[in-house]
């Protein structure tokens, strides 16, 4: 019986007046895939932020309730936010490569972690490039910049860096929007590696990428929750009308 | 219709490609005027000899040439720290309310106030009052006073720097547990060290060619500015330190004082001094430019 390593309970969130997530209560399973699903402005981006609190960076942001990663709620005052993000990750939808090398750009996690040994980080950027599908590409290139690589490299890029400091969680922001159906078709293979050791969470406005690669799926309308279940259940028998709607494209 | 439209098209072509020739042919009238007058004092020992070791009066620049360096480099090393904390302050961590607002318009009021200003505010309160501390009319004197006029221009070269940098590069540090120093340090003031480099150049030239505080805060010295230790007994320890504690000089002096007495020195004396001023000013911004340029390549 599969662990679930995120535990949402009654999570609402403001921002000032507008009350865009509402009474979410979910729990996410490890080693698995979850996608979020749900028509533009729906609160997925805003649920995913929640989960790495990268939401805090937003002046004005109110949220209570009750996020859990581990049996520990992430938003008491004691958490370690530099540790809940080493072990929450986040992938974005525009690849953001810092300006840099191939290599400095994966070994920035490790390094402002305090890793300072040369061999050390040699084999974290080897080991996370392997991961990401990217180290026969550019393992002669480590040298040259990131800027310089096709879309689709940075995203890998970008999943390589975040796999560096070594998550246990990987919160995807609808990571192939920006990005080709070759680099999309890329990218979604590497997710199903990943998940043998990763929890990835990934939101997405593209239903059919939600039922290619999910195990379970959930669907958000206007700040709630309406529907999370099995991705076959949701997409061929769902128990909602409002999701049976959006599922069909009455609406979208 | 269609021709009165083309009519006005060439019209304003005109009359912008004009505007533009008219502003560079004032530049070159100037620079050219200035450099014909120059011409016969412009030779090596006008250019390589400092001021004391000539006879008479205004008869070299070199070391005028030396301490306007000095005192540019120096005014930039006391502003910088202080400009640059500013401008992280204010864009990073300050939160945007009446009080960061207050701030920006005390630095916006500070860079509209006249040099002369400043210079008597120097006069005062550096050179008089803090004349243990500075040596009185001295090189120390003017580099504060001038990293005071230069504050605002290297803040708001900073602040606006910084602004440009993408939001996205500093959410992915932040994603991989980056704090916000960090942050700072290693992908922010890094993206915006172009900008930053040229408020740096622009404060530099700028207290190059500065007279009005120079003159009441600075002093004036024929010597070159030299590390040495002079016996002044009103000094603190009797010891009075060069460069910093002693006078020094600068081409913008140099260039008053040529013209002070014309029947002693040759106007051309006058000429030469101010256009090497426009020459350093300009090898300073177009160092910038190259040192700009190669960074970005690399």
């Amino acid at each position: 019986m599969q662990k679930d390593i995120i535990e949402v309970s009654r999570l609402n969130l403001h921002y000032g007046n507008n009350h865009a997530l509402k009474d979410i209560s979910i729990s996410i399973p490890e080693k698995s895939i979850t996608a979020i699903i749900g028509p533009s402005g729906c609160g997925k981006s805003t649920f995913l932020k929640c989960l790495d609190r990268m939401n805090d960076l937003v002046p004005g942001v109110k949220v209570t309730g009750n996020v859990s990663f581990k049996g520990k709620n992430i938003y008491d005052k004691d958490i370690d936010i530099v540790e809940l993000r080493k072990n929450v990750g986040m992938v974005f939808q525009k690849p953001n490569p810092f300006p840099m090398s191939v290599y400095d750009n994966v070994a920035y996690g490790p390094r402002i972690h305090g890793i300072k040994d040369k061999a050390k980080l040699n084999e974290l950027v080897e080991t996370s490039l392997k991961q990401s599908a990217l180290w026969d590409e550019l393992k002669d290139r480590l040298r040259e910049s990131a800027m310089r690589l096709s879309g689709g490299q940075q995203q890998r890029l970008c999943i390589a860096r975040c796999l560096a400091v070594g998550p246990e969680v990987i919160l995807m922001d609808e990571p192939c929007s920006a990005l080709d159906p070759i680099a999309t078709a890329k990218i979604e293979d590497l997710m199903q590696k990943l998940k043998e050791k990763y929890t990835i969470i990934i939101v997405t406005h593209n239903m059919q990428q939600a039922a290619r690669v999910s195990e379970k799926t959930a669907y958000f309308l206007m700040g709630e929750l309406i529907e999370f279940d099995d991705t076959k259940k949701i997409f061929e028998t769902p128990k909602d009308k409002k999701t049976e709607d959006y599922i069909t494209g009455r609406f979208g | 219709m269609e021709l009165r439209r083309s009519v006005e098209e060439k019209t304003f072509i005109i009359i912008t490609a004009a505007a533009a020739a008219i502003t560079s042919l004032l530049l070159i009238l100037i620079i050219g005027k200035i450099a014909l007058e120059a011409l016969p004092a412009l030779n090596l020992y006008f250019l390589t000899t400092a001021e004391v070791d000539t006879p008479g009066y205004g008869q070299a620049i070199a070391n005028a040439v030396v301490g306007t360096i000095c005192l540019s480099l120096l005014s930039v090393a006391f502003a910088v720290p202080l400009s640059l904390g500013t401008a992280i302050y204010l864009k990073k961590y300050a939160k945007d309310n009446v009080l960061t607002r207050s701030v920006r318009f005390m630095i916006d009021i500070l860079s509209g106030m006249p040099s002369i200003v400043l210079g008597v505010f120097g006069m005062l309160f550096i050179v008089i009052y803090l004349k243990p501390i500075t040596g009185g009319l001295s090189l120390l004197s003017g580099a504060l006073a001038m990293a005071i006029l230069i504050l605002p221009v290297i803040e708001r070269s900073a602040e606006e720097a910084i602004g440009t940098v993408p939001r996205e590069l500093e959410e992915g540090s932040i994603a991989l547990g980056g704090k916000k120093w960090t942050t700072i340090r290693r992908i922010t003031i890094p993206y915006a060290l172009s900008g930053i480099m040229t408020g740096i150049i622009l404060g530099l030239g700028r207290s190059a060619e500065e007279s009005a505080i120079v003159v009441l805060t600075a002093g004036y010295s024929q010597f070159y500015p030299a590390v040495e230790v002079l016996q002044n007994s009103k000094m603190p320890f009797g010891a009075q330190l060069g460069p910093f504690q002693e006078p020094v000089g600068t081409l913008a002096i140099s260039v008053y004082h040529m013209f002070q007495f014309p029947n002693i020195v040759p106007r051309a004396n006058g000429f030469a001094a101010a256009l090497v001023l426009i020459l350093l000013v300009m090898v300073i911004n177009l160092s910038a430019r190259v040192i700009l340029w190669r960074w970005k390549i690399g």
